[in-house]
């Protein structure tokens, strides 16, 4: 047998799993191979490419037959484009090293040690910009991570493409539907069969729980399949994933469902986790920031303690306003720890507003460390965990303000 | 069958939180909030929150807001009409002097109710004598409040004013406004604090300027009662 | 202009005179007081009752046991405390229908110095202080009270910042010395005051020199002090000139008539700093006045110099009376600055703290048994709690506080 084409090997393998329903009639497709080139150029990972540019080129060395002669322009396009891509790669990367270790001997620093990290504080330190977009200030960083990786070929030397769907301009987006819908089928076959048997009682608690996680975001699917999807794609992905988690048996797909959901409220917690430190004399001690405006707060919670609130080396009249108390006294109540700790708050920067505020996210995140679970979900459930991220809006060009316009009369 | 699945989009949740289903929305929704559409507002309830949330609870897995520097769970220093009273009493963001001002109404009220009922001789008239002046100022929002409103329904280039029964939020909101627009109306040199007192407490009694606004109110709703059909 | 004095002077007498039969007037509801009293009494059998009250009235035995504890006031003796007590303490008065207030330790300190010293000596000097809102006033009063028992003299200045401020008062040229002012109205005030507080005490009191007002009046030796207030009062060009001859009167006749003085001034540092806002006192030029040239202020510089005995001087140094650039701390040293200070010094100072946890709770209990307290919720422990971190325990903040609940 001759070398088989990846097109054919891929039909070949997957010929077991694939179900008897109609393919797609693109196979009677004339090949074109400008679309082949221009579909060439997506992004993919970069072992991948390597691996595929190898193949192809031994392959062009070992079989020089007459048609992958002939179709193989888009081929040579490709590697071309390819080589040129490393080749640049290669350089880039030469000179992001030299230019890491110049860095760190600008810095004193060793420059074997000198992390990613280090490089962004230093140049934040000797390029020092006030550009508003932190997207226009000086960067130096990994190349792959300025020039995007590109997509490897998806077609093989004889210009035939290796997905099945290539035609559809979204194979992935596809074929995930095609999953989808051969799942949803297959659940149903499970439903109908239990039924038949009459064994309903095991369907009970077989729904999937989509109480904590919610559907990949639309960008968060262009990355995963590395195509551009539209909005309306993207609902119908929804639309037909949710007819899938509404399936009484859909809690056995539970995982597939899964790699297509984020859990939410992760990061609340994760900003709630304090570690506590024993102190001189066998006190525990807890740190926290918090934020507020533009007022920064660092906390230090004691216990025990005998209720004393000290911020900025004053005591609770710092705030002169009863309505500032009340906010502090909001993490104490909740926490039901008023008067069982001390408090020491040091604030800086911004109104009263906004110290209170900061001050009060900052006791709140302390405070969970010595609190337990169930306690540490009322906080988060009042709101107390997160941070308010509301600020003064900025005033426009044009405008007195950010929303008012100049009073105008016409003459 | 087990139950349905639940998406929990925004406007699902929204369905849940209300109780009750979405109006119609003829114009698209502008989301001017900084905070993503799926935070949900804080549970702020001490009852609530002692007793803990029901398993099954949306918000168990929701972002929250974080409450403004306003809000508190503590019963003695919130609540949540007084909350709107004050702030709808607020001139150019100065907070410290409207709530100094709902401070010295209560207290206002309180000496006047506290002083008749250390004076009251018998346990009968001491229970007859109101001195919460949460309660009084509740009341007398409650008194103020028009069942039904007008609106104008322009029907073959006619307008027409409407009688229509006005929304729970509607009628707090009125009822606010006329006992506070009241109190601006009279004599400039009087503190805001006496005059509201006193309006207060006539609206407590079902007297008073305020009282009398919603019964006008509700004369015009009668007298175009014909085209309550034009809704 | 001129015409307008007199008459202006005429209704603030009469007032004056309205104030003296008002104060009068309270007994008259004594019955209705009894009735009251005999409900209380009813429900003092409860235990907790006693938590927040005693039953002892008599503020010269009160002991550190008492700290904490709420007294009654009776209704005639509230006529001689009740000038210089905040206003908002008064409406609590009248709103709980009987005058109470807190034993505190400060009180007792102050009242245990003033048994123990020597008469002979030259009048020591005390000085109180304390954050705003921490009690100083009434710890002034809980001690006039006990002198008033005791029956000296009270010589009290309620609020001395009021002298210094006013940019609409009227202020006339001094008749004794050019170059120093008068407040007729302020001086009419506190002589009315004066004899309403030393009621009974001064009918012996004749004046040891004469002093000639005019060519044709003039007091001879052997004047009343009585006849002198009067004069004071009708003819108000020269109630400033009598002020300075009454406590003149009093520091010369001190000692040999066995007298006993209590001279209470309460923020006496507005004796000493100048008041620097819009409506400071002017003159007829209208030139801001130093506290040193308004001929009262002058007169009661007097009364805090060690130059005479058989009295005691008791001051309180307070933020208020300061201007608001100058509020940075509350101690004497500060507030009085380096004139004040040097002329105060040596003196006993006696801090006002703010209340403890359990004067805070006493408070607290005080409030919900005279139903000031309405919200449920403030009537539970935690409610308790959360008002005693709210208001940091300061006593002003905590009345403020309970105040709209």
């Amino acid at each position: 047998m001759a070398v088989l084409s990846p097109w054919t090997r891929r039909m070949f393998l997957k010929g077991n799993n694939m179900p008897s329903r109609p393919v797609f009639t693109f196979f009677f497709l004339k090949q074109n191979t400008d679309s082949c080139h221009k579909h060439a150029c997506g992004f993919s990972t970069a072992p991948e490419g390597e691996d595929m540019l190898l193949n192809a080129s031994k392959k062009t060395q070992n079989k020089p037959t007459a048609k992958a002669v002939t179709i193989s322009r888009a081929m040579k396009a490709y590697m071309e484009q390819a080589k040129a891509y490393d080749d640049k790669m290669k350089a880039e990367v030469a000179d992001y090293e030299i230019g890491k270790r110049h860095l760190a001997n600008i810095m004193g620093e060793d420059p074997d040690s000198f992390t990613q990290a280090d490089v962004d504080r230093a140049i934040e330190y000797l390029l020092p910009s006030s550009i508003y977009d932190k997207k226009a200030r000086p960067i130096m960083k990994d190349p792959y991570e300025v020039f995007p990786k590109k997509k490897a070929a998806q077609f093989g030397l004889d210009g035939r493409p290796y997905h099945w769907m290539y035609f559809t301009i979204l194979p992935n987006y596809y074929s995930m539907l095609y999953e989808i819908t051969w799942k949803l089928e297959a659940l149903k076959e499970a439903e109908d069969q239990l039924r038949a048997e009459r064994r309903l009682e095991e369907m009970e608690g077989q729904v999937f729980n989509a109480a904590s996680s919610e559907w990949l975001s639309l960008h968060a699917l262009k990355t995963k399949l590395v195509e551009n999807i539209k909005e309306k794609e993207y609902n119908h992905f929804v639309t037909m994933m949710e007819r899938l988690a509404a399936h009484p048996l859909s809690g056995r797909e539970q995982e597939f469902i899964m790699s297509w959901r984020i859990s939410l409220q992760a990061e609340q917690l994760e900003s709630a986790v304090q570690e506590l430190e024993v102190e001189e004399g066998g006190r525990m001690c807890a740190t926290a920031k918090g934020t507020r405006k533009s007022s920064n707060a660092i906390v230090k919670v004691y216990k025990p303690g005998s209720g004393n609130f000290i911020i900025n080396g004053k005591d609770l009249t710092y705030f002169t306003q009863n309505m500032y108390r009340e906010t502090l006294l909001l993490p104490f109540i909740v926490s039901g720890l008023l008067g069982k700790v001390d408090v020491e708050a040091d604030v800086e920067m911004g109104g009263p507003t906004g110290q209170a505020g900061a001050i009060r996210l900052g006791l709140s995140r302390a405070l969970t460390a010595f609190v337990d679970e169930d306690v540490k979900e009322k906080m988060r459930l009042s709101g107390l965990l997160t941070k308010d991220p509301r600020k003064k809006e900025r005033k426009k060009p044009g405008q007195e303000g950010a929303r008012r316009k100049f009073t105008w009369k016409k003459r | 069958m087990a139950a349905p699945f639940v998406s929990f989009t925004s406007k699902a949740l929204g369905t849940i939180l209300r109780g009750q289903p979405l109006t119609k929305c003829v114009f698209p929704k502008v989301h001017l909030s900084v905070y993503n559409p799926k935070y949900v507002e804080p549970v702020l309830d001490k009852d609530t929150l002692t007793k803990g949330l029901e398993d099954g609870d949306a918000r168990h897995h929701m972002p929250i807001k974080a409450p403004t520097t306003d809000l508190s769970i503590s019963p003695l220093f919130y609540d949540d009409d007084v909350r709107k009273f004050t702030n709808m009493m607020m001139k150019t963001g100065n907070k410290e002097r409207v709530r100094e001002i709902t401070r010295k109404l209560f207290e206002n009220i309180k000496h006047m109710q506290v002083e008749k009922y250390n004076k009251a001789t018998t346990d009968e008239e001491r229970s007859q004598i109101e001195c919460n002046p949460i309660t009084i100022f509740k009341t007398a929002v409650e008194n103020c409040k028009p069942l039904l409103t007008n609106i104008r329904v322009v029907k073959g280039g006619v307008a027409y004013r409407v009688p229509v029964c006005a929304r729970p939020s509607d009628q707090r909101f009125r009822a606010m406004k006329w006992i506070i627009e009241s109190c601006r109306d009279k004599e400039r040199r009087i503190p805001m604090e006496n005059k509201l007192t006193w309006e207060i407490m006539d609206a407590y009694n079902n007297q008073g300027k305020a009282v009398r606004k919603k019964q006008e109110v509700h004369r015009i709703c009668e007298s175009n009662r014909a085209y309550a059909h034009l809704r | 202009m001129a015409a307008s004095i007199p008459k202006k002077l005429g209704t603030l007498a009469s007032r004056a005179g309205l104030a003296l039969r008002k104060s009068v007037f309270p007994l008259e509801n004594g019955s209705q007081a009894c009735a009251c009293l005999s409900v209380a009494a009813k429900r003092s059998e409860n235990n907790q009752r006693s938590s927040f009250r005693t039953n002892e009235a008599d503020p010269r035995k009160h002991t550190l046991d008492h700290t904490g504890l709420y007294y009654e006031i009776p209704e005639d003796e509230m006529t001689i405390l009740k000038t210089g007590i905040p206003s908002g303490h008064l409406r609590l008065m009248k709103s709980f229908n009987e005058s109470c207030l807190m034993v505190r330790r400060p009180a007792l300190e102050l009242s245990g110095y003033l048994k123990n010293i020597n008469l002979n000596h030259p009048a020591p000097r005390f000085v109180l202080y304390g954050r705003r809102g921490s009690g100083k006033t009434i710890t002034m009063h809980h001690t006039m009270q006990c002198c008033h028992r005791n029956g000296w003299i009270i010589v009290h200045v309620p609020w001395a910042g009021k002298w210094v401020r006013g940019w609409f008062k009227e202020v006339a040229a001094s008749t004794f010395k050019p170059g120093r002012y008068d407040l007729p109205a302020d001086s009419a005030e506190w002589l009315t005051q004066f004899r309403a507080q030393n009621q009974g005490k001064l009918q012996d009191l004749k004046t040891t020199s004469e002093y000639i007002w005019t060519k044709r009046e003039k007091a001879e030796i052997g004047t009343s002090f009585e006849e002198i207030i009067n004069f004071g009062l009708t003819r108000l060009k020269f109630s400033s000139d009598c002020v300075g001859v009454i406590l003149k009167e009093l520091r010369a006749q001190a000692q040999a008539k066995g007298l006993k003085v209590l001279v209470a001034i309460d923020s006496v540092n507005a004796f000493y700093v100048q008041w620097n806002k819009l409506n400071a006192l002017k003159n007829m030029e209208k030139k801001q006045l130093q506290p040193g040239e308004i001929s009262l202020i002058h007169n009661f510089k007097k009364m805090i110099n060690t130059n005479w005995t058989h009295g005691a001087v008791v001051c309180a140094v307070s933020e208020e009376a300061n201007d608001e650039t100058k509020r940075e701390s509350y101690t004497p040293i500060y507030l009085l600055g380096q004139e004040g200070f040097e002329a105060l010094d040596p003196f006993v100072p006696i801090f006002v703290p703010e209340y403890s946890e359990k004067e805070a709770l006493s408070n607290i209990n005080y409030f919900i048994d005279r139903n000031w307290i309405q919200n449920h919720y403030g009537k539970t422990d935690d409610g308790k709690r959360e008002l005693m971190f709210v208001s940091n325990k300061n006593p002003f903040n905590l009345a403020r506080i309970c105040s709209h609940l």
